[in-house]
């Protein structure tokens, strides 16, 4: 369903559809993320009008709160965390209306009929048609027995047949592919996998759905978007902050489990996927789910050579000096996590083959930037001569995401003067200079995505298993192989030699690109 | 993104005029002196906006909603002050870079110029080509009534993509917007309305119960529509766009002092509309409708508090829900900006306007 369905003063108009009524229920509706980001991109879409006329949500969890105390908190996490700013008070008074909470265990089958009840009533009163969200923003230990608790009370899930139920499920999904499959097999044991939404919100953003946009929406690009003309691709993520008091999860994660599994290769499988015949949910997804599956597994050996891991040590960022990891809170002072991955990937297919993909990630980088370059083959001849020539580089497209979202295409031009001398220079297109609306969260989007059942930015789990597949070898390799010596980059750096050795072994002309 | 636009910090606001083959050249010169100055500028762009204004009055007021307009929309402005061709023919132009307050967001930087055009309407396109970027959409607003019958009107929609009017600073309102409608048939380029995009809100918050229960089987059974509209046009735009989205014929319609009271056949008997002048400073200061469902009567009720809009839902046999939602406070109250981010034929709007002046002929 679309939304405006069946609506005939919305449909085809620009007058914004709004979903259909929707009961939303949050397990962890105290937590960090319901602070700063679930309620915030709530309020947003009350504030836009894109939230339906008969809308609820239940928070839940361990927390005691009343109703009003539970309003009162998230009033707080609105005022700090919402993308517009200053609240205003009676949109926010007419939406807190709609915040409930039930608090309780979720192990205990009282919470969930305590829930359900309140469900009903909001069927009941408010119209919200029996269409049922649960939203799992929960650490993984928790999901087990909330499934279990949702299908065996019966409030949703399989056999829910008072309108649509659907759950949402935050990463990581798995700590690695058996658990993956473990908790896939439990998630679809209470909802089909038409039901369930994997959220990634890498995926919401605008800039990383303008991946799509800018390859299949422009004619001139995708002859050219190939092993022929590209001589490899470069995915960045990198953050300059470490940690953040993050140390328990890190340290059972590392960069590899915590980007590089998701975002990095969902981003992947836009910029290598072959164009979907329709912009249809399954069909972007399978073509996601291709590409994925013709990533070239590595196995000992190869990971040995293709794959690069590094951990921060002290030093500067932002004009700050920084602790090394290993001094972060909750992180073993001889921790060997990574905090910095570098893989070189193939991609077997027609359109890929020998072309590599580089993915990068790392925290206490020189700054926050995620971006993709695809960088193409140099001219085949160059008359100019070579001092002439010395300023100019290959052409590079660069798909900025954030921050400063846009596209940079590199190519070269002549220097002024009597000469011909020719150096790079780069054409650049933000965001910020031709759409001048603010860009909506990631959540915003998302929330609206499950509520109209449009999964297309949500992983099926055919691509969050293939992905786990990709990056199991590593995991296994570096498990049991002793590690580099670490720390090997120190804060402020863009990561350890080795990861530019990678990109340069079989071309010294490649390097990173500097963000 | 938001922002505020600083008169004349680059280069500061030419008063004296810029020899019209020149604009570009003391544009060019602005942006080397704040950038010697300050730095790099960013040079942003979605649009070109034609604003056409009949006097320098208006050109003053038309300058003045553009720089506000700025930050949301940066385009290269060119506010075209078309007067008569009495005595000394002649064009004068002014022309300036503008700077967003850094403070507000990124250093972009747009484009205004203005020109005073003392020529034959039908070199007026003469005069505005050579200001236009290439590349980017032209987006003609008409200041007031535009002259439909004039030979400028059909000159500058010629190089037009979309037309824009406010209908609401229409001179006779009703009777000027049923002439945009007979003048909509014969153009070639898009057009809008700002009252139609001011009635966006109202219009999302009226559909939206029609989404779910218990209203979602009754669309096609509304009985009575009651609008108090403060912008003579939204009303009867409002009421057009009921008609054409859900299949309405007007069956007889008159005016009552300022009052319309119209008859539609719907595809389920009949509804009465009735368009009622109201005092306000907003668009509209509330719209009633009157649906029957298998239930009984229930209703939808859309007011206008100050920096709001509350919606009402009664049915039977339901709790009534009570909605309220905010306008953002805006810079662009005629919502102007809105209009620039629109590309293409709105068919929508251009049905409703039909509607809407089939209604106004009565």
């Amino acid at each position: 369903m679309t939304p405006g369905d069946g609506n005939p003063l919305v449909v085809g108009d620009r007058v914004r559809a709004t979903p259909p009524p929707t009961a939303m229920v949050v397990f962890g509706g105290s937590g960090d993320l319901a602070h700063r980001k679930i309620v915030p991109a709530l309020y947003n879409l009350e504030l836009h009008r894109l939230l339906p006329q008969n809308f609820a949500m239940v928070g839940s969890s361990r927390t005691e709160f009343t109703d009003e105390e539970y309003r009162a908190d998230m009033r707080k996490a609105v005022e700090e965390f919402s993308r517009t700013q200053p609240i205003q008070k009676e949109v926010w008074e007419s939406f807190a209306r709609r915040l409930h909470y039930v608090s309780g265990s979720s192990s205990d089958p009282d919470t969930y009929a305590r829930i359900g009840d309140l469900l009903d009533r909001f069927d009941r009163d408010l119209g919200t048609d029996g269409n049922r969200l649960f939203y799992l923003s929960l650490i993984p230990r928790l999901f087990p027995d909330t499934i279990r608790g949702i299908g065996k009370s019966g409030i949703g899930g399989r056999g829910w047949d008072r309108g649509w139920s659907r759950v949402v499920v935050e990463k990581p999904f798995g700590h690695d592919l058996a658990s993956a499959r473990e908790l896939q097999a439990l998630v679809t044991d209470v909802f089909p996998e038409r039901d369930v939404f994997r959220i990634d919100h890498y995926l919401g953003k605008e800039s990383v759905q303008n991946i799509i946009a800018f390859r299949f929406a422009n004619g001139i690009y995708e002859p050219v978007w190939n092993h022929r003309y590209v001589d490899h691709v470069q995915v960045t993520v990198a953050e300059s902050l470490g940690i953040e008091h993050r140390g328990n999860f890190y340290e059972t994660a590392g960069a590899i489990r915590d980007i590089i599994q998701n975002h990095a290769l969902q981003v992947l499988a836009l910029v290598g996927m072959e164009p979907p015949a329709t912009f249809e949910p399954e069909d972007v997804r399978n073509e996601k789910a291709k590409v994925l599956k013709a990533v070239r597994r590595m196995n000992g050996e190869t990971v040995d050579r293709n794959a690069v891991r590094g951990q921060y040590g002290e030093g500067w960022v932002d004009g700050q000096q920084v602790p090394a990891y290993r001094e972060e809170p909750s992180v073993a002072p001889d921790s060997t996590v990574e905090t910095y991955v570098a893989l070189e990937l193939l991609i077997d297919n027609w359109r890929w083959a020998g072309t590599p993909f580089y993915l990068r990630t790392g925290k206490r980088l020189p700054k926050r930037a995620t971006e993709v370059v695809v960088q193409f083959k140099a001219a085949p001849h160059l008359p100019f001569g070579e001092a002439a020539q010395d300023g100019l580089e290959p052409n590079a497209l660069v798909l900025r995401i954030q921050p400063d979202e846009g596209i940079t295409m590199k190519f070269g031009a002549k220097v002024p003067g009597p000469s011909m001398e020719v150096r790079s220079v780069n054409m650049d297109f933000s965001y910020g200079t031709a759409f001048a609306d603010d860009l909506p969260d990631a959540y915003e989007r998302l929330l609206l995505d499950v509520m109209v059942d449009d999964p297309t930015l949500f992983p099926r789990w055919d691509s969050v298993e293939l992905a786990w597949q990709v990056v199991q070898p590593v995991l296994d390799r570096w498990a049991e192989a002793p590690p580099p010596d670490l720390p090997n980059y120190a804060a402020g750096e863009w990561g350890p030699k080795a990861a530019d050795e990678l990109i340069a072994r079989h071309q010294p002309a490649r390097r990173w690109r500097r963000p | 993104m938001t922002g505020t636009a600083r008169r004349g910090e680059v280069g500061g606001w030419a008063l004296e005029p810029v020899a019209p083959a020149d604009i570009e050249k003391a544009l060019e010169r602005q942006r080397r002196q704040w950038e010697g100055d300050h730095g790099a500028l960013v040079r942003a762009s979605v649009a070109n906006l034609v604003v056409v204004c009949p006097d320098r009055a208006a050109g003053k007021h038309a300058l003045a909603a553009v720089e506000r307009l700025g930050p949301r929309a940066p385009s290269r402005c060119v506010v075209l002050i078309a007067e008569p061709p009495q005595g000394r023919q002649g064009v004068r132009a002014w022309a300036r870079v503008v700077q967003q307050d850094p403070r507000s967001g990124p250093g972009m930087a747009w484009d205004e110029v203005v020109v005073q055009a003392t020529v034959p309407p039908r070199h007026l396109t003469a005069v505005v080509l050579p200001l236009l970027l290439p590349e980017l959409p032209v987006f003609t607003f008409w200041w007031g009534t535009p002259p439909f019958a004039h030979e400028a009107f059909d000159e500058l929609n010629s190089v037009s993509d979309r037309l824009i009017v406010d209908s609401a600073a229409f001179a006779d309102p009703p009777a000027d917007l049923a002439r945009l409608a007979k003048a909509a048939s014969a153009l070639t380029a898009a057009l809008s309305d700002c009252v139609w995009q001011r009635l966006t809100p109202w219009r999302e918050l009226l559909a939206a119960p029609f989404g779910g229960p218990p209203l979602r089987s009754a669309v096609d059974r509304v009985r009575w529509l009651r609008v108090d509209t403060v912008e003579p046009t939204a009303g009867l735009e409002l009421a057009g766009w009921f008609a054409s989205r859900l299949g309405w014929a007007l069956d007889r319609a008159h005016l009552t002092g300022d009052d319309w009271v119209a008859r539609y056949a719907t595809e389920q008997g009949t509804c009465e509309a009735h368009i009622t002048q109201a005092l306000g400073s907003g668009t509209l200061a509330r719209v009633d409708l009157q649906v029957a469902t298998d239930d009984g009567p229930a209703s939808i009720r859309v007011e206008a508090p100050p920096g709001h809009l509350v919606a009402t839902v009664e049915a039977p046999g339901h709790a009534t829900t009570r909605r309220k939602v905010g306008l953002a406070a805006s810079s662009d109250p005629a919502g102007l900006g809105a209009e620039l981010e629109v590309f293409g034929r709105e068919r929508i709007f251009e049905a409703a306007l039909l509607q809407a002046a089939a209604l106004a002929e009565q």
